[in-house]
């Protein structure tokens, strides 16, 4: 695909104004994989890890997905991929209307700002202040020098104010953020992503430090997000996932074991999940 | 089996060397007796340094300039570094061709030596202590360059990705996902240069630039060595200062914060040029223009000097065997002093209390003293008691590598794990024994690792030596240059380089080998079967890429702080 196509691909997905339904059938899914297989090498003359195998998936537009499965079943890999911090080794992968391998460069970049991502390693340097972490998520919409002034003089403070608000965090806007707990520094890696408007939300367990009242909190505010956007998260705790989603998906060894509403998850199927596989 | 093959062929290379450098130094005539009485009341006068007021007004006068030039060198290689390694990682560039034309365009300044870059700025822009502060700047500034990127590429890229997920451009991702985590290790880098700066600034007041190494030359020439220690005393103080700040810093847990660091180098940089009196006008001014068309122009094409290949080849041959000798000299001299100056694990402790803190205390003063007083110094005062030829420069460098290798050495031995040397003292060892099974063993390829970057530093600091006349390619270069013959000058140049450039490649050739297993050195290259990688995307590290990056980073610690140009 041309870099013009490119282009206007990542204009109708990141642009709110456009109707859904009335640009093409894509702007109503936030996420399409076809086919999606990864394979890793961890080095030396070990085996291949098939990390994900032959996924087809699709997310609606403002819908909420929570990515069941043991550790190791896939769960980081997947998000990655949607993210675009994975390439696939087979298939297609298209996020907000836009295949991500044809985005390069601006094109790709403003995409990739309607996307808020909170990753496992939550990559929020201790030695920098909180708020500065939090703008941290808006960089895809400032230009270098807003980003560089704003390290000696914050901009947006009452946005990320209101933000860390949200996530439980308020008034922790001028603290180091290595003085935070390790539950509390995972909870600015969610503001960071929560504080711009995002139309996709990809969080891999952002809660695995929380406590449980918390997470609660936690997950509300990922869910309540104010422009709706689709929100695919990884969780352990099949309870939580009941409670704030609306669709679970259980991955087992790379590939999907089932996919269906909230409701219809029986404790079976958690079962298989989980099941310990007899040697 | 075949380790014990391996340790032959290198003791066996090592002799040979040694055998070879020996005999073109030639061994004969080596002691000069006539000398002695100038060396010996040299020393003499160490007790009586000159404090008259007058003189010591002025040694203040050429510190705060040494100092001046220092700051003002630090400040241009640290920002020529920042640039170099913003511009040479493949972490905020992404190209590989950029990033690797301005990688291999790096290796040329970083293969000179500040004095080489000072001879040549000289012809430009006369003696100004503008030519100090380029001459410290430019070389710093290319290693500044390389260790900045490394760091920058190796540091942890949980941020970074994250940040770059969300459309943040490579540049916005370095700033807010990089630079927290590589700016403690940048500043403490940023102090170590400076005091680096320090002793170069005084090495480059001998070509004329003033300050301390300016006034010592003069003191030398008239033979008043009661001034000399005063400047040497002047000397030791003004890089204990920088050295005691800069392991503050490295020390320090809390990030100074951004706008005081801003403000205290806005300060630090007016006063310096003020002091130093340095004219900026003249970097534009149409004069130096045209010089340095005039220059550039005398300078090419390349070619031999009246004494063609010969001539070359020796003074090649000469610079090899000079700097092989002094890095012998130094690792032996260097390792005694470390033993001496090394604290002894309160347990094995025997014998009398004070004579072991006694011990320590002169062995870490001749260390001290070896490494701030400057190689040339060093050179001036052997050539004393030395015939001419390769010994007083071979001399003067192995002792003054001694000092820095000293420290260096007790530093590696002292952070290591003591419990080996616990359970070999247990069995009732001698200290010697305790050394040769509990100590040396477990330090051997810190050690190997420090000697060979030292010897790299080696390698260009001969021309330091040659320039005040003791052999090598850095007398030929000052031949060339008293003679005018600029295209013979930058022949000899482009001989040095490559010799500092292939020194390096050695290096690091030899380096891994010693300090890595091959397991860990099969798991740092790339394996083929990996999915294929469009360029420009972050790619998700494997657990093994951490792991390796891990340990590249702790391997890279090391060099931070012994990188090559320390001097």
């Amino acid at each position: 695909m041309s870099d013009s196509s490119a282009d206007a691909a990542a204009r109708t997905a990141t642009n709110p104004e456009i109707e859904p339904g009335t640009e093409s059938a894509a702007v109503g899914e936030a996420i399409r994989l076809r086919s999606v297989s990864v394979r890793f090498s961890i080095g030396g003359d070990r085996p291949l890890i098939d990390a994900l195998v032959d996924v087809d998936l699709t997310v609606a537009t403002s819908e909420r997905v929570a990515l069941l499965g043991e550790s190791g079943a896939g769960k980081s890999t997947l998000l990655d991929v949607v993210a675009g911090l994975t390439p696939p080794t087979s298939g297609a992968v298209e996020v907000l209307g836009a295949p991500l391998d044809a985005l390069r460069g601006r094109a790709m970049r403003r995409h990739r700002a309607a996307v808020g991502v909170v990753r496992q390693a939550q990559g929020v340097p201790g030695a920098m202040r909180v708020v500065h972490n939090v703008n941290g998520g808006r960089l895809g919409s400032w230009s270098t020098w807003r980003a560089i002034t704003s390290l000696v003089r914050p901009r947006r403070m009452d946005d990320v104010e209101r933000t860390l608000a949200s996530v439980g965090l308020a008034g922790m806007s001028d603290r180091t953020t290595a003085e935070l707990s390790g539950g509390q520094q995972q909870r600015v890696a969610v503001a960071r992503a929560l504080v711009e408007p995002r139309r996709l939300l990809l969080a891999d367990e952002p809660v695995s430090a929380v406590d449980p009242r918390l997470s609660d909190d936690v997950l509300a505010s990922l869910c309540g997000a104010e422009t709706r956007p689709a929100l695919v998260i990884s969780l352990h705790d099949p309870d939580l996932a009941r409670r704030h989603v609306d669709r679970i998906i259980g991955l087992r060894d790379g590939r999907v074991l089932f996919d269906r509403p909230a409701g219809d998850v029986s404790d079976p199927d958690l079962d298989e999940l989980y099941r310990v596989v007899p040697d | 089996m075949p380790q014990l093959a391996r340790r032959v062929r290198v003791a066996g290379a090592i002799v040979i060397l040694l055998g070879w450098a020996t005999a073109r130094a030639d061994w004969s005539t080596i002691v000069n007796a006539d000398g002695w009485s100038a060396f010996a009341r040299f020393w003499t006068s160490a007790t009586r340094p000159d404090l008259s007021s007058d003189f010591v007004r002025l040694t203040w006068d050429a510190t705060l300039q040494t100092l001046a030039v220092a700051v003002l060198g630090t400040v241009v290689a640290l920002l020529l570094g920042l640039a170099g390694a913003v511009l040479s990682s493949g972490r905020t560039v992404g190209s590989s061709t950029l990033q690797h034309i301005i990688a291999s365009v790096g290796a040329v300044p970083r293969a000179t030596h500040e004095i080489l870059v000072a001879l040549l700025l000289v012809q430009v822009f006369g003696f100004d202590p503008l030519v100090a502060v380029l001459a410290i700047g430019i070389p710093f500034g290319a290693v500044s360059a390389k260790v900045f990127a490394d760091a920058i590429d190796d540091a942890d890229r949980a941020t970074f990705d994250a940040l770059r997920s969300m459309g943040a451009s490579r540049s916005r991702a370095a700033v807010y996902g990089i630079g927290p985590l590589v700016r403690a290790e940048f500043t403490a880098y940023g102090f170590y240069r400076l005091e680096c700066a320090i002793r170069s600034a005084a090495v480059l007041g001998i070509v004329g630039v003033g300050g301390l190494g300016f006034q010592v030359d003069l003191s030398f020439e008239s033979l008043r060595y009661r001034e000399i220690w005063t400047l040497i005393l002047a000397l030791v103080l003004l890089s204990g200062a920088a050295d005691a700040l800069s392991s503050a810093v490295r020390r320090s847990r809390r990030p100074f914060p951004l706008r005081w660091t801003l403000a205290l180098g806005a300060v630090a940089v007016t006063w310096s040029a003020w002091q130093a009196g340095v004219s900026t006008s003249l970097l534009w001014s149409e004069r130096t223009r045209r010089q340095i068309v005039d220059f550039g122009r005398e300078l090419v094409p390349p070619r031999l000097g009246p004494g063609g290949w010969r001539e070359l080849a020796d003074a090649t041959l000469d610079t090899i065997a000079l700097a092989f000798l002094a890095l012998a000299i130094a690792v032996v001299l260097g390792l005694v002093g470390a033993m001496a100056a090394r604290r002894t694990p309160p347990m094995m402790r025997s014998g009398s209390r004070w004579f072991a803190a006694a011990r320590r205390t002169i062995a870490k003063l001749a260390l001290l003293l070896g490494r701030a007083v400057p190689a040339p110094i060093w050179a001036f005062l052997f050539v004393l008691i030395l015939f001419p030829g390769l010994w007083p420069g071979a001399a003067a460098l192995g002792i003054y590598n001694a000092g820095v290798l000293g420290r260096l050495f007790a530093e590696a031995i002292e952070t290591q794990p003591d419990d080996v040397e616990r359970n070999v003292g247990l069995t009732g060892a001698t200290s010697a024994s305790r050394w040769a099974y509990g100590v040396i063993p477990q330090a051997l390829p810190r050690l190997v690792s420090l000697s060979l970057y030292r010897g790299e530093v080696i390698v260009r600091e001969t021309i330091v030596i040659g320039v005040v006349g003791a052999g090598g390619l850095g007398q030929l270069l000052r031949e060339h240059l008293a003679a005018r013959d600029f295209q013979a000058v930058s022949g000899a140049i482009i001989v040095f380089v490559v010799l500092a450039i292939a020194a390096d490649r050695l290096g690091a050739r030899l380096r891994p080998a010693s300090t890595l297993s091959p397991r860990d050195r099969r798991a740092a290259t790339p394996s083929p079967s990996e999915p294929s990688r469009p360029r420009d995307r972050p790619v998700r590290a494997t657990a093994a890429d951490r792991r390796t990056d891990q340990r590249d980073r702790d391997r890279r610690r090391t060099s931070v702080v012994n990188s090559p140009h320390e001097g």
